[in-house]
C-alpha cells in the first residue's frame, strides 16, 4: 500500500497469537500513517497540525475514576495466568530478534517529584511474562530509571497500547512535565485514570486503554534486546537492557492490538508534528521570517528539514541552518527554501536545491556535532551535521524568474473538455 | 553506529551485528550468552573462540 502512496488503516481479524492459535484480539496497522488522520485526531488541518500541536499543549489534570468504570479492567489476568503469548505480537522485519510491541506508551514515574513520563518505546517481548525494554540514554525515561537505579530500586512501569490517536500525540512531548496532563490538553478532557492490579493507587493506569500490562523492571539485571529494525530504516545492533518481569495484564473485553510498522510511515509520522512545531518556534525566535517547517518521510522525519522563508536578508538563511540544527540532536541536514517552494514535495524542494544553491557559499558544514546513534553513517553519537541554503536573493532584480502559467488560463481550461470520460480516471 | 560489529552465530553459522557497548562487554566476559535472530538459539562467541583454538572469533 505504501509504495502505491496509499495510507489507509489496516485491521487483521484473524491473527495467531505467538500460542499459535487465533487471537481474540483483531490486529490494528497504520493508525498513524497519515498527517490527515493525525490532523483529525485533534480536530485541525495538516496545514496548521504543528501550530495546532503548540495550542494543546496545556495540562488539564487527569481525574481518577473507579475500576468498575474503567473499560481496560474487563478482562484481568494476573501473576501466573498472565501469558503474553496469547496476544497477536508481530515479528516486522527479518533479521528482528523476534515480536516486538512497537505501539506502547511506556509509563514511568519519578520517584521524587511523581511525574509520570510517557514514551514511545519498543519492547522485546522474551517470554510469556519477560520483556526486554528498550532505553535511549537521551529519553527522559532513562533520567526516571536512573533515580531508581541510585535508589536500588526496580521501576514499576505501565505497557499501554491502545487508545484515541491524540492520547497518543500528547505522550510526545519533550516537556519534562506530568505528562498525563498534557495528554488531557491534546483530548480536551481530563484523562481518566483507574488504580493497577499491582500497586493500587499508587501507580495508576489509563481507564480507557485497550491493553495495560503492569510491569517490574530490573535496575541491574539486563539481557540481549534487539537487531531491531529501526526508524532509519537499518537494523540496531544487539545490545543489553533491562529485563522487566510482567504481574499483570489487563484489557478491555473486545480490545483492539495496536501495532505500529517500524521504520514506515506509521512510525515516523506520529512524532513529525510535534518536531515541525518545536522547531519553527525555535526558529521563528531568531528569524520571525520563517513561514513552515516540514519533516518529510524521505529523510524518516527525523534527520532532514524542510524550511520555508519569507527571506529579509541574504544572512537569515544560514541563521535558519545553525538554529534548526542544534535545537533537535536527530536533525542532520536542514533545506532552506523561498514561499514559493513546497516544502511537502520533496521534488521541489531539489528542484530549489539544484536551481537556487551554489554549494561553495550556500553550503554550511558543521562537524563534531551529537546526533543520533542510529544513524549507521554517523561516528557513534557524534556526527557532522550541515544546511544548504537554495533561497533566491532578497534583491530580486539579480536572480531570473521562475516559469508559470497564467492563473487565468490555469483556471480557464478544464480537462473534462479535452478528455474522454473513460481517459479522465487515470488522472 | 559507525562501526558495527559482525558476530557468527556458532549455531546456524549466519551474521549479524551487536552494537558497540554490548561488543566491548563481550571482550571483558566471551561466555556471555547471545541470542541469533536467525535460528532464535543462544550461543557465544568464547565456544567459537574455542573451536578456533583460542583465536579471536
Amino acid at each position: 500500500m505504501e509504495s502505491r502512496k496509499k495510507q489507509p488503516v489496516l485491521i487483521f481479524e484473524k491473527v495467531r497469537n505467538l500460542n499459535g492459535k487465533i487471537s481474540e484480539l483483531p490486529v490494528v496497522i497504520n493508525l498513524f500513517g497519515s498527517r490527515e488522520r493525525l490532523a483529525d485526531a485533534i480536530g485541525s488541518t495538516v496545514q496548521n497540525l504543528p501550530m495546532d500541536y503548540i495550542d494543546r499543549e496545556r495540562p488539564i489534570p487527569p481525574v481518577m475514576i473507579d475500576k468498575s468504570q474503567a473499560a481496560v479492567k474487563q478482562v484481568i489476568q494476573k501473576g501466573q495466568d498472565v501469558d503474553l503469548y496469547e496476544l497477536p505480537i508481530v515479528t516486522h522485519h527479518e533479521m528482528d530478534l523476534g515480536p516486538y510491541f512497537t505501539s506502547p506508551s511506556v509509563w514511568v514515574k519519578d520517584p521524587e517529584t511523581g511525574w509520570v513520563n510517557c514514551a514511545l518505546i519498543r519492547i522485546y517481548v522474551s517470554g510469556p511474562r519477560q520483556l526486554v525494554v528498550n532505553f535511549n540514554a537521551a529519553r527522559h525515561t532513562n533520567y526516571y530509571f536512573q533515580k531508581y537505579k541510585a535508589l536500588k530500586r526496580n521501576v514499576p512501569i505501565i505497557v499501554m497500547m491502545g487508545h484515541h490517536p491524540a492520547f497518543y500525540m500528547g505522550a510526545q512531548t519533550k516537556l519534562l512535565t506530568n505528562e498525563p496532563e498534557i495528554i488531557g490538553g491534546f483530548m480536551g478532557e481530563p484523562l481518566e485514570l483507574t488504580p493497577s492490579e499491582t500497586w493500587g493507587k499508587e501507580i495508576m493506569v489509563p481507564a480507557q486503554a485497550d491493553i495495560v500490562i503492569e510491569a517490574e523492571m530490573s535496575y541491574e539485571e539486563v539481557a540481549i534486546e534487539a537487531p531491531f529494525g529501526e526508524y532509519t530504516q537499518y537494523y540496531g545492533g544487539q545490545r543489553l537492557n533491562p529485563v522487566t518481569e510482567v504481574k499483570a495484564i489487563t484489557r478491555r473485553k473486545n480490545a483492539y492490538y495496536l501495532d505500529v510498522m517500524p521504520g514506515h510511515a506509521d512510525h515516523l509520522l506520529i512524532d513529525a508534528p510535534m518536531i515541525e512545531a518545536y522547531l519553527y518556534n525555535r526558529i521563528k525566535a531568531v528569524v520571525p521570517g520563517v513561514v513552515a517547517v516540514h519533516m518529510p518521510v524521505s529523510g524518516n522525519a527525523r534527520l532532514h528539514a524542510y524550511v520555508q522563508l519569507r527571506k529579509s536578508n541574504d544572512g537569515e538563511p544560514k541563521t535558519v541552518i545553525a538554529t534548526a540544527l542544534s535545537s533537535d540532536y536527530r536533525l542532520k541536514h536542514v533545506f532552506v527554501v523561498d514561499e514559493d517552494v513546497n516544502i511537502f514535495d520533496d521534488a521541489e524542494v531539489l528542484w530549489a536545491v539544484a536551481t537556487r544553491s551554489q554549494w561553495d557559499k550556500d553550503l554550511m558544514i558543521l562537524p563534531g556535532m551529537m546526533g543520533t546513534r542510529l544513524d549507521p553513517s554517523a561516528n557513534d553519537i557524534i556526527t557532522t551535521k550541515g544546511g544548504i541554503d537554495a533561497t533566491k536573493p532578497v534583491d530580486p532584480h539579480s536572480f531570473a524568474q521562475r516559469i508559470l502559467i497564467p492563473e487565468a488560463v490555469l483556471t480557464r481550461v478544464k480537462l473534462e473538455d479535452f478528455l474522454e470520460p473513460g481517459d479522465m480516471k487515470q488522472f | 553506529m559507525a562501526k558495527v560489529h559482525y558476530v557468527e552465530c556458532s549455531v546456524c553459522r549466519r551474521e549479524y551485528y551487536l552494537d558497540r557497548i554490548l561488543s566491548e562487554a563481550l571482550v571483558s566476559n566471551p561466555a556471555l550468552k547471545l541470542k541469533c535472530p536467525f535460528c532464535r538459539k543462544e550461543f557465544s562467541v568464547a565456544k567459537k573462540q574455542e573451536e578456533m583454538g583460542g583465536k579471536c572469533a
